[in-house]
């Protein structure tokens, strides 16, 4: 066997896979180094929060109540970004909210990508009737408007942080499903493959050591980039009540809490908003980023 | 062609009647009506709850409520309300201009200004505009609406006065509903009209119509936009769905009186059937649009036709 054919056989990142250093070094240079950063605080922010929060984010002293951040009149140290309506203190809250927006989303893409993973095995697998079953049902809900759903769930089940992450993974696992197909169908007919099979590997011997592996890498792609989608959806559901019940310190259900005080006190809503929108946008820009490094055709074709 | 066409019909109706049936079943697991609807001063509560599951068909077995259910769904009846004692049906008639309105407005500004703004930054490519547009989709996509729309009214509502809080009434209305709810979609279109003219710019046919002289203009946005116009159109289709999901967030925050509001006032109250119905209605929207673009798919694309 020469050269070219086993490294046609192992894949992006197989065995044969070489480590070229110049090419690190200038995929290195294009890391998005604000979105990183921005990212581990907040990733940091959603380990140890709990622990360094100056105060309680689920309850609070009355007294205190709607206080301004300690840059405005009448704000001060012990309430660096202010206080809601109970009064508890917003920067615990939003400290503690990173942690519930990056449970939602980060168990949400486990669980999403692994029935799209099966599913879409299933379907490149099986074929047929069973194929056009699956996509059509991906076809349908990928568009279906959660919110619809979710509103239904709340009202048998009632709101819930578990409901939430099963609502959502139940709608976005068609992405999965449809790339784990498509990449399945093209990897199967590469030579390694023939040769497995040859060799007598049985089909799912096939799918799971042999192809699976190869999918690895643009799946993880696929979660980056979903990462910042499951937290707006889950803010939104929180802020309509259909998502995560109060008191939790859940962004959404905090931007919800400060709808009705925009005018005397705009923090409430503002604050907790932009903690989404720099999670978001950091970790759609380190999707970005991840694609083009793990998948430089992509970028090429993109461009 | 009329064989998929009726195919596609079949589906769409099939969709439907699942999504019903799931509401359906779902209905009755969340529990029996009555007591929500019971007025605490009636003397003889028993009687009236009798009274009430027999008007409502909840006394009969649930095989015959669900032939009951299918066949009223049959002939677009959606039931009445628990809450109101108001059919559905008027519910959402009522309520559905106002939707349809910002919606719509929401629908034509999307299609209109995305088409021009993703020309404009594909062939905008090394001027001052790309960082621009650029930073305008990363953010576009990073902001969750509800929360464009609040802070849209503590900026321009509160402290600047411009535009109204909330509610319905005349043109300076419709300005932050419509730029809350479009704002997203916007960024979408744009970048995938961009995609698209990139690739349809880099072909065989547009070199050749450069080669004949065809004006810049002329090249861009007859030559070039026309093979992209299939891209917008089925996001044009995704987008009507979207735009259902963001109207019920959009009229919640600007308390605009839509089906939207509708349904989030029916899940404050635990109204079941209304929630039921226009969950049903948006289905119906949903689907119909869905086999509307696949039907103009097979009329605009001949390549789908013949195959």
């Amino acid at each position: 066997m020469n050269t070219d054919q086993r490294r046609e056989g192992v894949g992006r990142f197989g065995p044969g896979y070489r480590f070229r250093w110049a090419q690190a070094i200038i995929r290195l240079r294009r890391f998005p180094i604000v979105a990183g950063t921005i990212l581990s605080l907040i990733l940091l922010m959603g380990l140890i929060g709990p622990y360094v929060a100056p105060h309680d984010p689920r309850g609070g002293e009355l007294k205190d109540s709607l206080l301004p951040p300690v840059w405005l009149d009448g704000g001060s140290g012990e309430y660096l970004l202010g206080t809601d309506r109970f009064g508890r203190d917003m920067f615990s809250r939003l400290v503690a909210g990173a942690r519930i927006s990056l449970m939602v989303s980060f168990s949400t893409v486990l669980a999403a990508a692994a029935i799209g993973t099966v599913l879409g095995i299933a379907a490149a697998q099986f074929g047929g009737i069973v194929d056009s079953l699956i996509m059509r049902l991906v076809d349908i809900l990928l568009g279906f408007p959660l919110i619809l759903i979710a509103i239904v769930v709340a009202v048998v089940l009632g709101p819930s942080l578990q409901n939430v992450i099963l609502l959502i993974a139940f709608t976005v696992w068609g992405g999965y499903a449809r790339l784990i197909r498509g990449e399945v169908l093209s990897i199967r007919e590469r030579d390694f493959v023939a040769a497995a099979r040859i060799c007598g590997a049985p089909w799912h011997r096939i799918m799971f050591v042999h192809l699976f592996p190869n999918i690895v890498p643009i799946l993880t792609v696929l979660a980056t980039l979903q990462l910042g989608n499951i937290i707006i959806l889950e803010s939104s559901l929180s802020y309509l009540g259909v998502g995560i019940p109060p008191p939790t310190p859940a962004w959404g259900l905090m931007i919800s809490d400060g709808r009705d005080y925009v005018v005397d006190a705009w923090w409430i809503s503002v604050v907790p908003g932009v903690a989404i929108l720099l999670t978001v946008m950091s970790m759609n820009l380190f999707g970005d980023w991840l694609r083009d490094t793990v998948d430089p055709f992509q970028r090429q074709a993109r461009r | 062609m009329t064989r998929l066409i009726t195919w596609r019909v079949f589906q769409a109706a099939v969709v439907i009647w699942a999504v019903g049936s799931i509401v359906f079943l779902l209905s009755r697991v969340a529990g029996d009506p009555t007591e929500l609807m019971i007025n605490e001063y009636y003397q003889d509560q028993q009687a009236e709850a009798d009274y009430i599951r027999a008007k409502l068909g909840l006394d009969k077995p649930l095989y015959q409520q669900y032939w009951l259910f299918v066949r009223d769904l049959a002939q677009g009846d959606l039931g009445v309300s628990y809450r109101r004692g108001v059919p559905v049906n008027q519910l959402i008639r009522e309520r559905l201009p106002s939707t349809l309105q910002l919606t719509g407005v929401v629908f034509v500004f999307v299609v209109v200004v995305g088409i021009a703004l993703g020309v404009a930054s594909a062939t905008s490519r090394g001027t001052l505009y790309e960082p621009l547009l650029k930073m305008f989709a990363v953010i576009g996509q990073a902001v969750p609406n509800f929360w464009a729309g609040i802070v849209g009214i503590w900026i321009f509502a509160v402290i600047l006065g411009w535009f109204p809080v909330a509610g319905k009434g005349g043109p300076q209305h419709y300005v932050l509903p419509v730029l809350v709810l479009g704002t997203s979609a916007l960024a979408g279109m744009m970048r995938l009209v961009r995609a698209s003219m990139l690739d349809s710019l880099n072909s065989e046919y547009i070199k050749l119509a450069q080669a004949k002289g065809v004006s810049r203009f002329k090249v861009v946005w007859k030559h070039a936009l026309r093979n992209s116009i299939t891209v917008a159109l089925s996001y044009a289709g995704l987008l009507i769905a979207g735009l259902a999901t963001g109207a019920i967030i959009t009229e919640t925050v600007f308390a605009w009186p839509g089906i939207g509001s509708l349904a989030i006032d029916s899940f404050r109250s635990r109204d079941f059937p209304v929630i039921q119905g226009v969950v049903i209605f948006f289905t119906i929207i949903y689907v119909g649009v869905n086999l509307a673009v696949d039907v103009l798919y097979i009329y605009v694309d001949p390549r789908i036709r013949y195959r």
